[in-house]
């Protein structure tokens, strides 16, 4: 990395709360919201195609992304209550993670529903336009198939493989 | 005059209030400019930027928004086609719309990020409507010659292939549905709560 890179990602992710050292940040990134965003050491945020979106509601809110997690362009993570993201984990293209699904099925759909947090273990690979709502649970070293949709009813396990929509174990 | 005295008074006893009512103020005008050949109703609101393309016919009923984020949003309505979304709509970002030959958007109906609405996909084109109170979670597209009926849900990520019927869940890909029981009464409080002033639940 060289010196101006590293200053541009440190303006970057001058937002967060505390950033570990090597983190590396390209492209456009939006860290905006009240609560706090702790990145790991060496996480890559790669925004070179897309912009990356970090966003928190509350100050209770909390985002966590491990050590060496990769997240690639045009990630989107929304956390309400707390997002958490194990070391090593890749984030595909275009996936979108929230702790909230901000309108509830019937009644009055600008209120929001209450959060469950989102939890990923460690050496997850999540792939490209996948979608982890509100209470979503997945394993360490286990595999999201592109464009699965993961919700609380489905819980991950160590190693496991989900796909499709609704989301199947392999 | 009078509005501009009471927006002064505004600054000094609530800055943040001020702020947003600023925001929403360039919004309407900002929406005033992308849409200046379509027919709008009033107080559309535009957070960010809005990619429009109005050939055919676009109508857009009173206190619909776009709001900002990552992506802009896309409308475009081709040469003959036609686009008409209702009465407070709200569109999330990168929501893409395109009508070759005709997309119908029902009032208070909601749309999730990087929705598609295509009513064409190079080979077979065929009408979309969507109905009152909809709401299309993020990622989900709804394919040509597609019915949504009223107070239907779509999933974050399904691909509507069949069409919806009233008050249902559509889920899958392809989508499959099942029954949503509505409250009546929450549409009510919805179609209340749905003025600009929400626009800062979420962006």
């Amino acid at each position: 990395m060289t010196l101006l890179e590293e200053l541009s990602s440190s303006w970057k992710l001058r937002r967060c709360a505390s950033v570990g050292p090597g983190a590396r940040a390209t492209g456009l990134i939006w860290i905006h919201g009240p609560g706090v965003v702790q990145l790991g050491a060496r996480v890559v945020l790669d925004a070179s195609r897309a912009p990356i979106q970090l966003k928190t509601f509350t100050p209770e809110s909390r985002i966590i992304l491990g050590d060496d997690v990769v997240v690639e362009s045009g990630t989107s993570i929304e956390a309400v209550l707390s997002v958490e993201v194990g070391a090593r984990t890749r984030l595909g293209c275009f996936s979108k993670l929230m702790d909230n699904n901000f309108h509830p099925l019937t009644g009055n759909r600008l209120e929001r529903p209450p959060s469950a947090p989102v939890l990923i273990g460690e050496d997850v690979e999540i792939g490209v336009r996948a979608i982890l709502l509100a209470g979503a649970h997945v394993g360490s070293g286990a595999t999201v198939r592109a464009g699965t949709v993961i919700t609380r009813r489905l819980r991950v396990p160590e190693r496991g493989i989900a796909q499709g929509l609704p989301a199947v174990l392999r | 005059m009078n509005e501009l005295a009471r927006f002064f008074r505004l600054i000094a006893t609530d800055r943040g209030a001020a702020l947003t009512r600023l925001q929403r103020g360039i919004g309407v005008l900002r929406a005033r400019w992308l849409f200046r050949r379509c027919e709008i109703g009033e107080r559309v609101n535009v957070l960010s930027g809005v990619r429009v393309l109005a050939e055919g016919k676009v109508r857009l009923g009173n206190r619909v928004q776009f709001w900002e984020g990552m992506i802009p949003q896309e409308l475009l309505c081709f040469e003959g086609a036609e686009l008409t979304v209702g009465d407070a709509s709200l569109f999330n970002y990168g929501v893409s719309i395109r009508a070759v030959q005709s997309v119908r958007i029902g009032a208070r109906c909601m749309f999730g990020s990087f929705v598609h609405v295509h009513d064409h996909n190079g080979k077979k084109g065929a009408p979309i409507v969507i109905g009152d109170d909809v709401w299309i979670a993020h990622g989900a597209i709804v394919e040509p010659g597609v019915t949504i009926g009223d107070g239907s849900v779509v999933s974050a990520g399904s691909v509507v292939v069949d069409d919806v019927p009233a008050g249902s869940l559509a889920v899958g890909n392809p989508a499959r549905c099942t029954e949503l029981v509505a409250d009546p009464r929450g549409r009510a409080q919805h179609e209340v709560m749905s003025g600009p002033a929400q626009a800062q639940t979420k962006g």
